[in-house]
């Protein structure tokens, strides 16, 4: 069997061994599926409202959007997918889509064939109570967004939501010094956060200027921590990061 | 179009130094309008009285939209 950091390598290795420890034969299997890797350029749609696929995808690299338009086409992103997630796993169970995910950035996706994944999970209990687990993080994280959608002001719920992303990211190695990349665009942040574009663009001059936060060329920095923490009302217990997980 | 959008939530004025990309002016002001109704619910719970505006400028520089919301209370009798 290769060492055990061939198997970190993989993104949903990597993802799931931040919620729950993999043993090395259930991460060989997860390595084992066969996967059909795409390239897709920002923006794309991967999979629709009403779609009913055969796969669902790993995201390899780059973010993803899942969202819902209502019929006056005014889209509300539910949430951002980033690497090592599976933003469309729903539909190993439930037949039909009932949201959409489209890119945000390039993205490099693995699908996996359905049959593959009901497999590996038939196989591996622990593997299917991983990607369980991984799905009850989703849950809470849409529980977190309704929260701060319904009741915290436009300036700490987006520092509510920089904090998420830097805190996920830094769970799958994606954080060095503070730093990770932040490609999302105003329009995004408005239709993600329930805020006009112009109201997002006031808070996050507010935010910068406050020094919360150092956004440049698609880079965010994060100077304080605990005070960005404070205020955005921010507990990660949700997240159910492991402590003391191995380092990457 | 980028258009800037200097705001004044009652607690002092802020100049918009990036602006937002708008495809038209309707648009701009619809967003413009929406935003300060926003605001306003943010900042209402303070004090009985307030005035929220909002200066919309093209690229130029030039001021193409206006608008305020005023909050007024009293305890009659």
């Amino acid at each position: 069997m290769a060492p055990s950091h061939v198997f970190d390598a993989h993104p949903l290795v990597q993802k799931l061994e931040s919620i729950f420890a993999l043993a090395d034969d259930e991460k060989a299997a997860i390595l084992s599926m066969p996967m059909q890797v795409a390239t897709l350029r920002a923006d794309q749609d991967v999979v629709r409202v009403g779609d009913s696929p055969s796969r669902s995808c790993i995201i390899l690299e780059g973010m993803t959007a899942t969202y819902v338009s209502t019929s006056k086409g005014r889209r509300q992103i539910v949430s951002f997918g980033i690497m090592g997630d599976t933003p469309d796993l729903q539909s190993l169970l439930l037949e039909e889509m009932d949201n959409s995910l489209s890119t945000l950035t390039p993205c490099t996706l693995g699908f996996v064939q359905h049959a593959v994944l009901r497999d590996v999970c038939t196989r591996f209990p622990r593997i299917a109570a991983a990607l369980w687990r991984s799905t009850l993080v989703d849950a809470a994280i849409f529980r977190a967004w309704m929260t701060s959608i319904g009741q915290r002001e436009g300036y700490s719920r987006m520092a509510h939501l920089f904090c998420e992303l830097v805190a996920r990211k830094r769970a799958v190695g994606l954080v060095e010094e503070d730093r990770c990349a932040f490609p999302i665009t105003q329009t995004e942040l408005a239709d993600a956060l329930g805020m006009t574009a112009v109201h997002v663009n006031r808070v996050l001059q507010a935010l910068r200027s406050d020094g919360h936060i150092v956004l440049d060329q698609g880079w965010l920095t994060v100077p304080d921590w605990d005070r960005l923490v404070a205020v955005a009302d921010f507990d990660a217990t949700y997240l159910h990061v492991k402590e003391n997980r191995p380092a990457a | 179009m980028r258009y800037f959008f200097d705001i004044d939530d009652g607690d002092g004025a802020v100049t918009d130094d990036e602006g937002v990309h708008f495809r038209t002016l309707e648009e701009a002001q619809a967003i413009g309008a929406k935003t300060l109704a926003s605001l306003a619910l943010e900042a209402l719970p303070n004090g009985g009285h307030r005035r929220l505006s909002l200066d919309v400028r093209d690229e130029s520089g030039r001021v193409v939209y206006r608008a305020f919301l005023e909050f007024g209370s009293e305890r009659p009798g």
